[in-house]
């Protein structure tokens, strides 16, 4: 669905995030699959969103900080922790 | 919660919402670098000047560095007291029947040692490091409140008070003494003991969690506002990124103890029902406590974690690898903390198939802390790996994390953890992690970061031997604790010697008990290496004067506060008086004078 | 030492530049200040006051009943002059040399943090509430059997809150329209019913205390009801407080369309508490008798 959003590289940045999310969604099919307690709704809803809120939270932070990171790359930056004018330095001393 | 942030925050803002004479005059409003609680800390040349010396200067002063080191003080003490409690409770189990000490002491120095190493210790040690070095990592000037920044430590010491105070008073013989809640503070044992030594813990512990909120708060603001022009979101350093995880995390764990600390305040007082059985019952303080309490531990690990992510590549030569992953991993691990809490209360008869969601948020969070361990060992491998103390206590963190974190997932999954539940293979677990890894990457940052906070170098061979100490000794102490628990060994007993011994083998248990405090005691012996060291370093150990102590630049991994340090260097050079003959970067104090602490390099 | 040396080092911005605060007390010394360490003084000084209380209580105190009294009340004149010194002399004594410049973001970022902060305070009350009202539900008081705890009262004074919800939000307007005189009596206005408010809460528990016979310990419900109106309370005293600053202040014409960054903050805390009575009628009125 965000395929569109962000690009190639970005998505795989992302995708780190992706198998916990995969992990949840599996949780919540086998749930649906395997249900061998006799059908109480509250519980199953409770069971249900214990998984489904936390995924959909990690989707959303996923996908706000994606954003956020994505729209300030610039690739003249300096690394991160590192300032622009060191950077140079140890540009130019890695190069003797 | 609410009455004292809330004052405190509220009257800022309500008065704050105006231009004041000296903010035009700022020269650096055009980059928007606003002090926005009054308490503006930076100090161009002249900063001597201005600082009152001798007691008043810590009292009043709200620099982040000194508020920083006074974090770190206070850390320390709390560390000591909690090392202390520890070792007195590890005679004790030498043997199996009753020595030393009583249970009720025994039962006493248990919870004081589980909150100290949490409250006092771990967060403030964390604030210490984040006080000094976020603002110099994200170009700051100063937190974006700095006078709140300072509020926030001085809340502290009445605290630490407070919680201790059932010891201060044994000498006093009056009726309070220690409380002996364990650090879970369960109900109904804590409703029902009548001792006011647990109404003053509860207190205190109420007022450390308003100081980390406070602290929090200002550390997302901070990070949010006062970054310097060329840092955005896209190149924040990482231990920035575990600092604004961890404050989020803390905005609504700590308030939410602290609630739930009033409730229980109010039950054992005022005759409320929050955790009565007719009201909300025990179930509910361990739902409320494990909300809590399970962001809690990331609260702990996630700003080390980033500590270790922002050391190890410098002594691995080479760039931490997936950057990107490591950060996206830390923020999943912070949404994911919320989800997870009742794997704590596996064995309090929920419902089964809640249960089975919790083993499921736990599975999943397991993943983005294992994505970090592949990126650390990944940036080793190949790596010019240089042995310096702090790159050891890196790698140890590391080592240590697969075993805690590997029994972690063990515990997550509800059948074994109905069998482990209770033993001491928990406490096995949860220490690889707060000893193994948060004391760790503490000691670790403490090495790196020595000459900037004392402009001078630490002894390389103590600080060697304390690894190694500590490295050994944190392996023999916790694996033994992981078998104890194999072999049925309940947590929390003052003496063992009538268990049933077909559950529990008294040779087997006695053996492994000893085996743990002579561990112990080799991780005590370490300890007092390193803070032999530190004291005597920071006045006697050689001056730094190289600015790049680390030779960081050779490898471009130069960071901002070595940069900042340059700087510094650059200015006071000449003012500061250089009686002692300026060794080389390190090992000043045992006079061979080699480069950056033993960079013995391994390809 | 060369702790002393190493920080005074200060950042490396060397220019001219002017003390944080102009004059301070009992002397400047350039950026440090001795206010955050008297408010927070006075701010544990609380605590050391209940402490004492707790102390002071039972068969047998252990220290004067009266002794966690006076430490509370002197711990909150310590806690008010230092956040008063602190204020002053940061921003108030210079307060006419101002100029406008826009750092409300901070400001407003920090606001909206501190309410997800009271999202968990809240939040773990009212999870004790859903709890008991999930549970067992039973020992009821004859407030909630026979359905008098949803008061016209309450009504009444839910309808006042929303009100002043609705005036500080048309002050903020007319200030921003540079409206002055509308701003200052819509501001007005708001205090009042904020006041109002809280004048029918006290009512109420006098009702249910002194002629209903509900109180606090009345039970599992008496626990979530005093438990959660109390904390609003609080919440409503402390907005009233917040709102009489920025009445006196707004009097003084400190506001403009250009500065007005308080106001917003003000106004983003009493919408909060405003949202969360709406909730708590809704649940613990409502919700009890349904
Ligand atoms: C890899 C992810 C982790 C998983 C899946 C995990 C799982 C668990 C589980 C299931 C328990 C409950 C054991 C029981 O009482 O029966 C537990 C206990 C504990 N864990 Fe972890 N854990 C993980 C990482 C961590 C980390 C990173 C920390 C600390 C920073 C930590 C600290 C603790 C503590 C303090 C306890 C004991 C609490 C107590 O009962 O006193 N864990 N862990
Ligand atoms: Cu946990």
């Amino acid at each position: 669905m965000s395929d569109r959003i962000f690009d190639r590289e970005t998505m795989l940045d992302l995708s780190v995030n992706f198998i916990p999310l995969g992990i949840l969604l599996f949780f919540v099919l086998l749930f649906l699959v395997l249900a061998p307690f006799p059908g109480d709704p509250l519980i199953v809803l409770v069971q249900m969103s214990l998984v489904i809120i936390p995924g959909i939270a990690l989707l959303m932070l996923t996908y706000y900080s994606g954003n956020a990171i994505e729209g300030s790359r610039d690739d003249e930056q300096a690394e991160p922790g590192y300032s622009e004018a060191d950077a140079e330095v140890a540009r130019s001393a890695g190069e003797e | 919660m609410a009455a004292l942030v809330g004052a405190v925050f509220l009257a800022a803002l309500g008065f704050v919402a105006r231009v004041n004479g000296w903010w035009g005059r700022l020269p650096f409003v055009d980059r928007t670098r606003v002090a926005t609680d009054g308490g503006h800390a930076h100090e161009p040349g002249s900063g001597l000047a201005h600082k009152p010396s001798g007691i008043t200067r810590w009292l009043t002063t709200v620099d982040h560095k000194d508020i920083g080191i006074l974090y770190g003080m206070y850390g320390v003490i709390a560390f000591l007291w909690g090392g202390v409690s520890v070792m007195i409770m590890r005679f004790e189990l030498f043997t199996a029947a009753e020595t030393y000490i009583s249970p009720e002491m025994y039962n006493a120095l248990l919870t004081s040692h589980g909150i100290t190493m949490l409250f006092l210790f771990g967060t403030p040690i964390i604030a210490a490091f984040s006080n000094y070095f976020v603002p110099l990592l994200i170009d700051a000037d100063d937190m974006a409140f700095p006078r709140i920044n300072a509020i926030a430590f001085w809340l502290l010491p009445p605290a630490a008070l407070l919680i201790w105070a059932g010891f201060f008073t044994i000498p006093l013989d009056i009726a309070i003494s220690p409380a002996q809640t364990s650090w879970t503070m369960y109900t109904p044992l804590s409703v029902e003991q009548s001792n006011p030594g647990v109404d003053l813990m509860l207190l205190g512990l109420h007022l450390t969690g308003v100081s980390a909120t406070m602290g929090a708060i200002n550390f997302i603001a901070t990070i949010f506002t006062e970054r310097g022009d060329d840092v955005t979101w896209a190149n924040l350093d990482i231990f920035s990124w575990t600092i604004l995880t961890q404050s989020g995390l803390i905005l609504f764990a700590f308030p939410l103890l602290g609630s739930a600390l009033i409730m229980l305040l109010l039950d054992r007082n005022f005759a409320t029902t929050f955790f009565a059985v007719e009201g909300g019952g025990p179930i509910l303080w361990q739902h409320l406590f494990w909300f809590f309490g399970h962001p809690e531990v990331y609260i702990l690990v996630l700003p080390m974690m980033g500590l270790v992510s922002w050391i190890l590549p410098k002594f691995a030569g080479r760039k931490l690898f997936g950057f990107k992953f490591v950060v996206y991993s830390t923020l999943a691990i912070g949404v994911l903390s919320f989800g997870v809490w009742a794997h704590h209360m596996f064995g309090s008869g929920m419902d089964p198939r809640i249960r089975a969601s919790f083993m499921a948020t736990s599975l999943a969070i397991a993943i983005p802390s294992a994505v970090k361990t592949f990126n650390w060992i990944t940036t080793l491998w190949n790596g010019k790996v240089r042995l310096t103390a702090p790159m050891l206590f890196c790698i140890g963190f590391v080592a240590n994390f697969v075993i805690g974190g590997i029994t972690g997932v063990f515990l997550a999954s509800v059948p074994v953890n109905l069998i482990l539940h209770e033993t001491y293979y928990v406490v096995g677990h949860f220490h690889y992690i707060v000893m193994g890894m948060i004391a760790f990457a503490g000691f670790g940052a403490i090495y790196y970061w020595f000459p900037i906070v004392t402009g001078r170098m630490y002894n390389r061979k103590l600080a060697k031997g304390h690894f190694w100490l500590s490295m050994i000794g944190v392996n023999i102490t916790f694996f033994a604790m992981l078998l104890a628990g194999y072999f049925g060994m309940p947590r929390r007993y003052a003496t063992y010697s009538d268990f049933n011994p077909e559950l529990a083998p008294l040779t087997e248990i006695t053996f492994l008990h000893q085996v743990m405090t002579a561990g112990a005691v080799i991780i005590a012996v370490g300890t007092i290496l390193w803070l032999l060291n530190v004291v005597w370093s920071w006045k006697k150990g050689g001056k730094v004067t190289d600015p790049d102590p680390w030779n960081t630049k050779e490898y471009g991994l130069h960071g901002r506060e070595f940069a900042w340090f340059e700087q510094q260097l650059a200015a006071t050079d000449g003012g500061e008086t250089e009686s002692e003959s300026a060794v080389a970067t390190d090992g000043g104090a045992d006079g061979e004078s080699v480069a950056t602490d033993g960079g013995s390099e391994q390809a | 030492m060369s702790i002393e040396t190493d920080d005074g080092r200060g950042h490396g911005h060397d220019s001219e530049h002017h003390l944080p605060a102009v004059e301070d007390w009992p002397k400047g010394f350039g950026e440090a200040s001795w206010w955050p360490f008297i408010s927070a003084l006075g701010g544990s000084g609380f605590y050391i006051g209940a402490a004492l209380y707790v102390l002071g209580q039972g068969q047998s105190p252990i220290v004067s009943p009266v002794a966690g009294g006076a430490v509370f009340v002197l711990s909150t004149f310590v806690f008010l002059t230092g956040l008063y010194g602190w204020l002053y002399h940061a921003f108030i004594v210079d307060f006419w040399e101002g100029e406008a410049a826009d750092f409300g973001f901070p400001l407003k970022l920090t606001m909206l943090l501190f309410l997800a902060t009271e999202v968990a305070t809240f939040g773990a009350g009212f999870i004790y509430y859903f709890f008991i009202r999930a549970g067992s539900w039973s020992d009821l008081p004859p407030i909630v059997a026979d359905g008098e705890v949803l008061s016209t009262l309450v009504i009444a004074n839910t309808l006042v809150l929303i009100a002043s919800s609705v005036t500080i939000h048309y002050a903020h307007h007319a200030l921003l329209n540079g409206d002055r005189t509308r701003f200052v009596r819509l501001l007005g206005a708001t205090l009042g019913l904020g006041l109002v408010f809280l004048a029918g809460q006290v009512y109420e528990y006098y009702e249910f205390i002194v002629h209903l016979g509900f109180s606090l310990t009345d039970g599992a419900y008496g626990t979530a009801f005093y438990g959660l109106t109390g904390l609003h309370g609080l919440h409503v005293s402390l907005g009233a407080v917040l709102l009489s600053i920025l009445f006196i202040r707004a009097l003084y014409g400190h506001y403009s369309a250009e500065k007005h960054v308080s106001v917003s903050t003000v106004s983003m805390y009493w919408h909060f508490v405003d949202i969360v009575w709406v909730f708590l009628v809704v649940v613990l009125y409502v919700g009890a008798i349904v």
